[in-house]
């Protein structure tokens, strides 16, 4: 088992703000490695743009246990749903070894809400 | 490790089309500069060497013109003559330098109008190889096409390497990536990261965070002053006047060279296909004529009270026409904002466009205001910054569109940036 743990529970974030939590892992062997990151891809009609903004990798020393990860967040780019283009964010963890996955989607926003954009 | 290799994986893919573009148009440069060697610059240099050749007499024995057959007829002069040089007799069948057949039956006729079956005529013979001669010490009739298909895939492959090279390379550069401290606005200095950053390797393998930022991406304001700017066009009117002749030259280069041979063999289906292209050629031609015509048009000048802009953002947008105001009947200026998504369908990249914003800033045909005026503009505060990734885009512009009477009218966008919103105070996740 591999869990994401945010310390803010709605993962709406401000850009620039500190995004806090802990990556919680109990594994049937133990990891080469696991690397934690904050990426954002885009969807809708255009071709899939993405980049990992921070990454953290550690080795673990045993099947089970818990790192606690505090990231500054980026300004941008907001999270935005457009007629053509939707901005997503994501925290994501992945153990190499037993290849297990997890994501969590996170809202990168100085509003309440992803930007939105329509028709004039 | 699954998130590094999606992250690669999408970069091959990057490289492999800009990788792709330039080995196809490589092709493309290659044939064209074969073209050129074989038709054109051989024969000359050969024209070149020969001027040095001796001049003896020969007797031609026989000359005509030889027949191609394909679909449409080719032709070349067919000769043969005897010559003896150092008392040695020898027999050649170069009438001129060149390589190929000509389309043209009247222009081989005539250049081998003044040789007759059993004349003596003066030849030019290598004094290094005496078994080679030629009978005409120029260049063949077609070698003028060695210019212009030569010329026409060339130019094509030139255009297309040179696309491709800045995709392989030129994005690199674009996308280097900044040090964290560049992720908070120099403005704010509340905001600072708690943990050790580093921007190197080691911080992997350390358990530390590994920032890593596009500026490319999501724009990060200059160092210095927040001051006045004057805002440049997207695009220049002497370039796309250029580039507007470019392609038409390129296009009905083409077009033109294979509809002299469907006209030749006169084919109804060949004639409508070829129609076609003709009526596109003559459209980028006019195209390129109206985009000739636009550049003696007044420039417009147009001043951002603020270089740094945010969703929110309250500015002053002014503009200024030094010469030949008088010649606009009316000036609209719009501040636009933009969605754009690149995506590939089948073989094509296409790009698809969306305004999601559109504020008139100026509408008037009031002349002393086209001439010089400013006006004030609210960006919306829940709006999106300017974004650039590879296939996908926010942009955000000033549209001016000049009215002119009898003349084609002004069409410039100035680009403008949006940042994303400031950071005030150390705000942590909301909630």
């Amino acid at each position: 088992m591999l869990r994401i743990e945010l310390d803010n529970p709605k993962a709406t974030c401000y850009p620039g703000s500190m995004l806090t939590g802990r990556i919680v892992w109990e594994l049937s062997q133990v990891p080469d490695e696991i690397v934690a990151c904050l990426s954002w891809s885009t969807e809708g009609k255009g071709d899939e743009d993405s980049a990992t903004v921070i990454e953290q990798s550690w080795t673990p020393p045993s099947e089970s246990g818990t790192q606690i990860f505090r990231w500054q967040l980026p300004r941008g780019p907001l999270s935005l749903d457009g007629k053509l283009i939707r901005i997503r964010w994501s925290v994501e963890c992945s153990a190499e070894g037993p290849d297990e996955e997890v994501s969590v989607p996170i809202v990168l926003s100085h509003l309440d809400r992803p930007i939105i954009l329509s028709a004039p | 490790m699954a998130l590094r290799k999606a992250k690669s994986s999408k970069t091959w893919a990057s490289c492999g089309t800009s990788f792709f573009t330039f080995f196809f148009f490589s092709i493309f440069f290659i044939v064209g500069l074969g073209i050129l060697w074989f038709l054109t610059i051989a024969p000359m240099l050969k024209v070149r060497r020969a001027a040095n050749w001796s001049e003896a007499v020969c007797v031609v024995r026989q000359i005509g013109v030889e027949v191609h057959q394909g679909d449409g007829d080719t032709y070349s002069p067919e000769v043969t003559f005897d010559y003896s040089f150092n008392g040695q007799p020898f027999t050649s069948h170069q009438f001129w330098f060149g390589t190929g057949s000509y389309g043209d039956r009247s222009a081989i006729e005539k250049a081998i109008a003044p040789y007759q079956v059993g004349g003596e005529y003066p030849c030019y013979v290598n004094p290094n190889d005496p078994s080679e001669a030629v009978l005409n010490r120029q260049v063949a009739a077609h070698a003028w096409l060695g210019w212009l298909f030569g010329g026409i895939f060339g130019g094509v492959g030139l255009f297309g390497i040179l696309a491709g090279f800045k995709g392989l390379f030129g994005s690199k550069r674009k996308r280097l990536s900044q040090p964290v401290g560049a992720l908070v606005n120099p403005a704010s200095s509340a905001v600072r990261p708690s943990t050790a950053v580093s921007t190197n390797a080691d911080a992997l393998s350390s358990g530390q965070p590994h920032y890593e930022f596009d500026s490319s991406v999501c724009p990060i304001e200059a160092e210095g002053p927040d001051e006045p700017m004057v805002l440049a066009t997207k695009s220049s009117r002497l370039g796309t006047a250029i580039g507007s002749w470019f392609f038409s030259l390129i296009w009905n280069g083409i077009s033109w060279t294979i509809g002299y041979f469907i006209l030749k063999d006169f084919h109804w289906f060949a004639m409508l296909f070829f129609g076609i292209f003709a009526l596109v050629g003559v459209a980028t031609i006019l195209f390129s004529i109206y985009s000739t015509l636009q550049l003696w048009n007044p420039q417009t000048t147009i001043v951002c009270s603020q270089r740094n802009l945010y969703p929110g953002s309250e500015f002053e947008i002014s503009w200024l026409h030094p010469r030949n105001a008088s010649s606009i009947a009316e000036l609209s200026i719009d501040l636009e904002g933009e969605e754009a998504a690149t995506y590939r369908q089948g073989t094509t990249t296409r790009t698809d466009k969306s305004v999601f914003f559109k504020q008139s800033i100026v509408n008037t045909t009031e002349p002393t205001e086209i001439a010089k005026s400013y006006r004030l503009v609210t960006l919306p505060a829940d709006t999106m910054h300017t974004f650039q990734s590879p296939r996908n885009s926010i942009t955000w512009q000033i549209r001016v569109h000049g009215k002119i009477r009898f003349w084609p009218d002004i069409y410039d966008a100035y680009a403008i940036t949006v940042y994303p919103p400031m950071i005030e105070g150390d705000q942590n996740a909301k909630n």
